[in-house]
């Protein structure tokens, strides 16, 4: 998905999804790490992200890039998530309050994502000391950690 | 493949049935859009080559394309216009993105825009209405055929073997300054891949890189929208060592000069990107060593196999004389 072309912010699976009740909705952000390989991905938009050989190679799972204001000066931030050297920091999201019904008619999911929930709960990530993030394991974990609650519903119709 | 004579569709009509050509997507790279009304054919390619080298396209008749975009220097110009070289896989054309779509959109904008180019002199030419007839079946020459034989020339313009290709396909190696200028930048201290990765070494995205504290408006011209203000279209890194002078409007000289901007002289924006995490600081701040291996990774990217493809170069016998000199002098 691609924040600045609307017409990738939405998805709609291939299979149908079988009548009945369910619980909640679940979702990884990552790439499998059998799969998440370089040269896998040739084409756009999936090749843009590929993630340097020197850090373990494959691809991105995220990039977050803006600007955001400290102390009355505006900066910069990039947070790129990914498989750094080999090692998955794959984010798990479940959605809570996501139950829903399919009883014949379409279903459609909203999806909210507070970007400044990625930077604390549990872990507080201060951008203004930041000078690495893709190569900083430490920084690739709290990512992943943070990203549990940055989601949420915004209607389920 | 079949082209019939619009005015003549009886069984006397003749069939004009150019060569088929098969492009080559080179390993790794992303998939060719070749549209379905322009297939690459021999005549068609021949044709475009031509016109490539050919002052006629002009209205003025005092330059061809290859005027400006030699190809010792990737087919870039003195004038700072991005090189011809693997535009086949762009999708927007331009520093501001001004024209987007596939070859042939650019190439009508550069007929009809630039060259302004007079269609009544080439349907008039002793040679030029013959090789259109073969190449696209038409009796009358528009913009548009000159364009899509442009376009056809422009696609085989591709270049996939300079020593980083080699390097990646296993048959040779970087030296030790190359390597470590490598790393640095597929690092996050260089970052330079973010903008200029990927095989055809750009994103095709557009950036506002920290040139001006006030930015000229690049994209902004095209979009109107505020956000877009200094930002102008990543260049393609491809034989970079020879395609200066260097950005938009052609202010660094050289390569080092490039690599000191990105080091000591970027400069904060509004809209700058959010890539450039060390705008507030002036830029990366690399040692002479670094800025040396970068410089020596940078000149990997030299392909001389396109450089010197005669395919590609002037198919004048002499270098100046044209199927027919119509013109005047």
């Amino acid at each position: 998905m691609d924040a600045t072309d609307n017409s990738t912010t939405s998805y709609t699976p291939a299979d149908k999804v079988f009548e009945g009740t369910y619980t909640g909705i679940s979702f990884v952000i990552g790439l499998d790490t059998a799969k998440n390989v370089s040269w896998r991905f040739l084409n756009p938009p999936e090749n843009r992200m590929e993630w340097p050989i020197g850090m373990g190679g494959g691809y991105h799972y995220l990039k977050l890039e803006g600007k955001f204001e400290s102390d009355a000066r505006v900066n910069s931030f990039q947070a790129h998530s990914g498989q750094l050297m080999g090692i998955p920091y794959l984010i798990n999201v479940n959605l809570p309050g996501s139950s829903f019904t399919v009883e014949g008619q379409n279903i459609v999911v909203q999806i909210i994502m507070d970007i400044n929930k990625w930077w604390d709960n549990p872990n507080t990530i201060d951008l203004n000391n930041i000078t690495s993030i893709m190569g900083n394991s430490t920084i690739q974990l709290q990512l992943m950690e943070n990203g549990t609650d940055v989601f949420s519903i915004g209607k389920i119709q | 493949m079949n082209f019939t004579k619009e005015s003549s569709p009886g069984p006397d009509a003749e069939i004009h049935q150019p060569t088929p050509y098969e492009l080559i997507v080179p390993p790794g790279f992303p998939y060719m859009v070749i549209p379905d009304d322009n297939p690459a054919t021999v005549e068609g390619i021949q044709l475009g080559r031509m016109l490539y080298y050919d002052p006629i396209i002009d209205k003025e008749n005092k330059r061809a394309c290859a005027d400006c975009h030699l190809q010792e220097t990737s087919f870039s110009c003195i004038d700072n216009c991005l090189p011809h070289v693997n535009l086949a896989w762009n999708n927007t054309f331009l520093w501001n993105g001004k024209v987007r779509g596939v070859l042939e959109d650019v190439m009508l904008f550069e007929v009809e825009e630039f060259f302004k180019t007079d269609v009544s002199i080439i349907n008039a030419h002793d040679k030029y209405p013959e090789l259109f007839k073969k190449a696209f079946g038409t009796d009358t020459i528009t913009s548009k055929e000159i364009a899509y034989a442009l376009a056809q020339f422009e696609r085989t313009l591709s270049s996939s073997n300079s020593k980083w290709d080699k390097v990646i396909r296993g048959e040779t190696s970087l030296t030790t300054a190359e390597s470590k200028g490598r790393d640095l930048y597929y690092s996050e201290k260089g970052d330079c891949f973010h903008c200029h990765g990927m095989v055809l070494l750009t994103d095709h995205y557009f950036h506002n890189n920290g040139m001006d504290s006030i930015p000229a408006l690049g994209r902004n011209e095209i979009t109107g929208n505020h956000k877009d203000i200094g930002k102008f279209k990543t260049p393609t890194l491809r034989n970079i060592e020879l395609t200066a002078p260097y950005m938009h409007d052609g202010r660094y000289a050289s390569l080092c000069e490039v690599i000191d901007f990105y080091s000591e002289d970027v400069k904060w924006s509004p809209t700058i990107d959010p890539l450039m995490k060390k705008a507030h600081k002036g830029g990366i701040h690399l040692n002479e060593e670094e800025k040396s291996n970068l410089l020596a990774f940078l000149k990997t990217f030299t392909d001389t196999t396109f450089l010197n493809n005669p395919d590609f170069s002037n198919p004048f016998q002499d270098g100046g004389y044209r199927a027919h000199d119509t013109r005047s002098n």
